[in-house]
């Protein structure tokens, strides 16, 4: 397991556009919002915790596909299950590596977004604790969603709709945490039940991702 | 009692025999119904005639929460029994769940315009209800989402039990926002007692909706059956 994770590391490290892309695609739905809404910094500041959620949501949505279609058409996971090595450990050494790949380009971010939209430098740690928190139950999420879809027909749209409902809790959670921190309110509970959420889905997660990767081998 | 159902040609003689029965009993209900909603029983002493639309959105509204409840239970078979039936009779809940799931939050509508004076309200009800139609939706998106339909029986099923696990705690997270965004609710809660002019056409359109979902099911189901079995008499002819 510890060689899949070094791969994937590897893998990104050679493929930077991989990992950048998605960021690029975060800045732009940020920008989306001003443009939509008008530079006027009173609403943007209403709005700032819901727009860095939706762009957080949205932004990692595409990420997701990756983590399963390359080692299913390539087979992979055959070779894995051929080996008899355990396919919910594979995909919870997948899931982890996606975190780290994926998350920390988000959190590296965030400066820029908070610059954006007049965050002041001393919540970035605990916003960074939020989102990094968020995009955990989202891979989570994201991974029951990319198992299912493999060889569907627009697998992406497909796994699109079934994580964003699966995701309101972390959109609402994480906005209402985010904005208690930004208000100076307490945001304990907030983060408290976001992260609540992510361990719910720890447990969850391998196991349907587990089903799903063994369907899509068998009846390929 | 599985392993009797599980042959799909005696489930069919068996559905076969039920639905003259179901059909009368719904015609029956929905007549009683809908008379004694509409004409017979009295208009509530603030809502006015309005209050009549009840005698839709309640039945309605309980059984698109059931019948997620039931595609849950179809998909729980499959899985564990890979119960032949039960996938069919998943494909055959969810269209008709997002069908009841729509009417609930359209009949919601046409009340809420004369009571609070809006079509739509981010209430947490309202709101949950939205989650369930866009779980059907995903359900039934992921069942026919791919080239060979057998292939997406067992996703569409693993979804199902995922969302059934999820859906209390999305119900919960949307009412912790909706209390916290909102002030009070705009539906009373609890504390109203229902006349029993009232509650007599309620439990008739209840019956007549619940005898209605069985019967489309059904015969949902049975369209279903003899597709395969149309398609398996093809191949061997092409074969």
């Amino acid at each position: 397991m510890g060689a899949i994770f070094t791969r994937d590391l590897l893998l990104a490290m050679r493929r930077p556009a991989d990992v950048l892309t998605p960021i690029g695609f975060f800045l732009i739905i940020a920008t989306l919002f001003p443009l939509a809404i008008g530079p006027s910094a009173e609403l943007l500041s209403v709005m700032r915790s819901a727009i860095l959620w939706i762009a957080v949501l949205l932004a990692s949505l595409p990420s997701f596909e990756r983590l399963y279609h390359d080692d299913y058409h390539h087979g992979f996971l055959d070779r894995l299950i051929v080996r008899r090595i355990a396919l919910w450990e594979y995909a919870l050494t997948r899931m982890a590596s996606h975190i780290v790949i994926m998350g920390m380009p988000f959190i590296l971010t965030l400066p820029i977004i908070a610059l954006f939209f007049g965050i002041e430098a001393q919540f970035l740690p605990l916003l960074a604790l939020m989102v990094a928190l968020g995009l955990t139950g989202l891979t989570l999420l994201g991974s029951i969603a990319a198992s299912l879809t493999l060889g569907a027909r627009q697998s992406s749209v497909l796994s699109a709709v079934l994580i964003l409902p699966l995701a309101f809790p972390i959109l609402i959670f994480g906005t209402m945490a985010t904005e208690a921190l930004l208000t100076g309110n307490p945001y304990h509970q907030h983060l408290a039940l976001l992260g609540a959420m992510s361990c719910l889905l720890l447990v969850l997660s391998p196991a349907a991702t587990f089903y799903a990767l063994r369907t899509a081998t068998e009846e390929r | 009692m599985f392993d009797f159902f599980a042959n799909p040609t005696r489930f069919a003689r068996l559905a076969t025999a039920l639905l003259p029965a179901l059909k009368i009993i719904t015609v029956i209900s929905f007549a009683l119904g809908l008379y004694w909603g509409l004409v017979t029983s009295p208009a509530d002493y603030q809502q006015g005639e309005t209050v009549r639309i009840m005698y839709i959105h309640v039945p309605v509204a309980w059984l698109a929460s059931s019948s997620y409840f039931m595609l849950a239970l179809c998909a729980l078979f499959f899985l564990v029994w890979r119960h032949p039936l039960a996938d069919i009779g998943g494909r055959a809940i969810a269209p008709v769940g997002a069908l009841f799931a729509g009417l609930t939050l359209i009949t919601g509508a046409l009340w809420g315009k004369p009571t609070w004076g809006t079509y739509w309200v981010w209430d947490a009800r309202l709101t949950s209800m939205l989650v369930l139609f866009f779980f059907f939706i995903a359900y039934m998106a992921l069942a026919g989402g791919f080239d060979n339909r057998a292939r997406g029986a067992r996703p569409a099923a693993i979804l199902a039990l995922v969302g059934a696990i999820n859906l209390p705690i999305v119900k919960f997270s949307v009412d912790w926002w909706n209390t916290l965004h909102q002030p009070a609710s705009l539906l009373r809660s609890g504390g109203v007692s229902i006349d029993p002019s009232m509650l007599w056409p309620l439990i008739a359109m209840f019956i007549g909706f619940q005898c209605f979902f069985i019967l489309i099911v059904l015969m949902r189901m049975l369209r279903f059956l003899n597709e395969m079995r149309l398609q398996t008499a093809h191949r061997q002819k092409g074969a």
